[in-house]
């Protein structure tokens, strides 16, 4: 059974102010690991080579998942509330940049198409651009069908220099720092304040929920607006190039709003210590991949990270990694958001959880 | 220092340009492009993928050195028509059916094209039946395939297993990598080799032969 929504909140707060608390912040995601497989009304999009229109995304088919959705997240003892996104297979950054959105038998990706640097414009319009338009009937169907009961959030957001790869394509994106670091800039920033805008609207229009907001996607309660973004092609970048091009674009982002949240994949660890100078920047998200490194070669660097910044850790763990994780750090701003494929599924680890905490 | 020598540092720091010249000046020089290939270029991507094994360098680094060698073998090659350049290996590479992600994969055609190998890349979201259809094409020593997603890895598996029922060349190994990918996964599946990097992918190569 759920905690009362008051604990739940408390326990959100002493997140955000690493204060002492018995155990860490603990959420779960029922269902497949990929966010595409979770919606049925998303199955027709995953077809070979298919261009995806927003006309095609139909926002009334999603609601039944959500719901279903919804409800699982209520089965589950947990800390998190579960926040609905605009679908977040679509690549919607991408496509309100220009890119052609194509479906595949197991996701939705976005095709690069800017040959040229000087092609691309000083400015999305957003109000004449149908893939923002279609992200804004997301997002005020879902709070019109919340009712109150659960918040509206940000979904995926590719940040700046993964915007400049979809349009580039990755190995030219990297020879743009190189050849034309001039062009390069304008179009990063553009994607950059593309992205701000974006997500400014989006909280325009989301009303507030138990007193604040939340970030989508993680499911993280926060007393103010937030905004959260990823960089996975900053691993092919070196730290030079993430300082000198894409740091500063981060560090707008993150200030945007007063929560912030920056998703790291290990391979791009390397960016780690930029971030923890970025003083805007709330909560560093690293992810466990299945290809590792492990937990336990993780927990160092994880340790490091909590004692600058919150840290949320993501990922289809197991109890043995879970009760690495409650040992080995301190609970104070520390979140675990776990990916399992049932409700039965969560409860052993919640007990592993709950057995081998120590209060700090 | 000898220009072969010069044409060596320049493309491991990717400076296209200047190595573009020296190639120019040692073709009329008299130097004979096998000379140029092996002692400059393969030299230099063997320094480049040393330093990427070790952290001195990183993907944009490879990258430039990679164009800068593709920009001499451009000159070079059509002055090797008839001539049969030395080749370590001949290997067929792609990403496996369904996945996109193809930087990896071509860093890891860039460090085998360096170390001396010939590439025959098929690109991304290549089906079984295609890796199949190359195999027979080329009669390559190596399969090399990527799945950057754990939902295509079994793609990884499905190749083998059709390559393996059409009876093609049994000394055909074949090599897989991706940031899922674990050399305990390559066990399960019947890989011969796994590499977890580009530079260590021809390694991987090298310890097969």
């Amino acid at each position: 059974m759920t905690a009362h929504v008051s604990e739940r909140l408390e326990r959100h707060r002493k997140f955000w102010k690493h204060a002492s608390t018995d155990r860490l912040l603990v959420g779960f995601t029922i269902g497949s690991y990929f966010p595409v497989h979770r919606f049925n009304a998303a199955q027709g999009l995953l077809q070979e080579s298919q261009r995806i229109w927003p006309a095609m995304v139909a926002v009334e088919d999603y609601l039944e998942d959500y719901e279903r959705l919804y409800r699982l997240s209520e089965e589950v003892e947990q800390d998190l509330f579960w926040v609905a996104e605009p679908f977040t297979g679509i690549p919607w950054m991408e496509a309100m940049l220009g890119c052609e959105i194509r479906g595949a038998s197991d996701s939705i990706w976005a095709a690069h198409w800017l040959d040229d640097l000087e092609k691309f414009p000083d400015r999305i319009d957003l109000d004449q651009n149908p893939w923002f338009q279609k992200y804004m009937e997301f997002v005020q169907r879902l709070v019109q069908h919340s009712r109150g009961r659960f918040a509206v959030g940000q979904p995926i957001f590719r940040g700046p220099v993964d915007m400049l790869a979809a349009l580039r394509g990755h190995d030219r994106a990297v020879l743009d720092f190189f050849d034309t670091p001039e062009q390069t800039r304008r179009v990063l920033q553009v994607a950059t304040e593309t992205f701000v805008e974006t997500v400014r609207r989006h909280q325009a229009a989301v009303p507030r929920i138990q007193g604040g907001y939340a970030i989508g996607f993680y499911d993280i309660w926060c007393p103010a607006q937030a905004i959260w973004l990823q960089e996975d092609s900053s691993a092919l970048l070196n730290p030079t190039m993430y300082r000198e091009f894409i740091f500063p674009l981060d560090h707008r982002i993150a200030g945007t709003f007063d929560y912030s949240l920056f998703h790291l994949h290990p391979a791009s660890l390397f960016v780690l210590d930029h971030l923890l100078e970025m003083d805007p920047l709330k909560v560093i998200q690293i992810n466990k991949d299945v290809g590792g490194p492990s937990i336990s070669a993780m927990i160092p660097t994880l340790a490091e990270v909590l004692r600058r910044k919150c840290l949320l850790i993501w990922g289809a763990l197991d109890s043995d990694e879970v009760a690495e994780i409650v040992e080995g750090l301190s609970p104070r701003g520390l979140a675990l958001h776990l990916v399992v494929e049932s409700v039965e599924a969560a409860g052993p680890l919640m007990e592993v959880i709950r057995s081998r905490s120590k209060p700090s | 220092m000898s220009i072969i020598d010069q044409i060596r540092d320049k493309t491991a720091v990717g400076d296209m340009n200047t190595v573009a010249e020296l190639t120019n000046q040692a073709i009329a020089d008299g130097i004979a492009p096998d000379d140029i290939i092996q002692h400059g270029l393969i030299e230099a991507m063997t320094i480049v993928g040393d330093k990427f094994k070790k952290n001195e360098i990183y993907v944009p680094e490879m990258l430039i050195a990679a164009r800068a060698m593709k920009t001499a073998l451009g000159i070079l090659k059509p002055l090797m028509v008839g001539q049969e350049a030395k080749r370590l290996a001949k290997v067929v590479i792609g990403t496996v059916k369904g996945d996109l992600h193809d930087i990896g994969k071509n860093l890891v055609s860039i460090m085998m094209e360096g170390a001396g190998i010939e590439v025959m890349d098929l690109g991304v979201d290549v089906a079984p039946e295609k890796f199949l259809e190359a195999i027979k094409a080329h009669q390559p020593q190596f399969l090399a395939m990527s799945a950057l997603l754990t939902t295509t890895m079994p793609n990884l598996k499905t190749t083998i297993d059709v390559v393996a029922e059409a009876g093609v060349d049994q000394n055909l190994k074949v090599l897989i990598g991706g940031a899922p990918v674990t050399q305990k996964f390559a066990d399960e599946i019947g890989a011969d080799g796994y590499a977890d990097n580009a530079a260590t992918a021809v390694d991987a190569i090298k310890a097969l032969l």
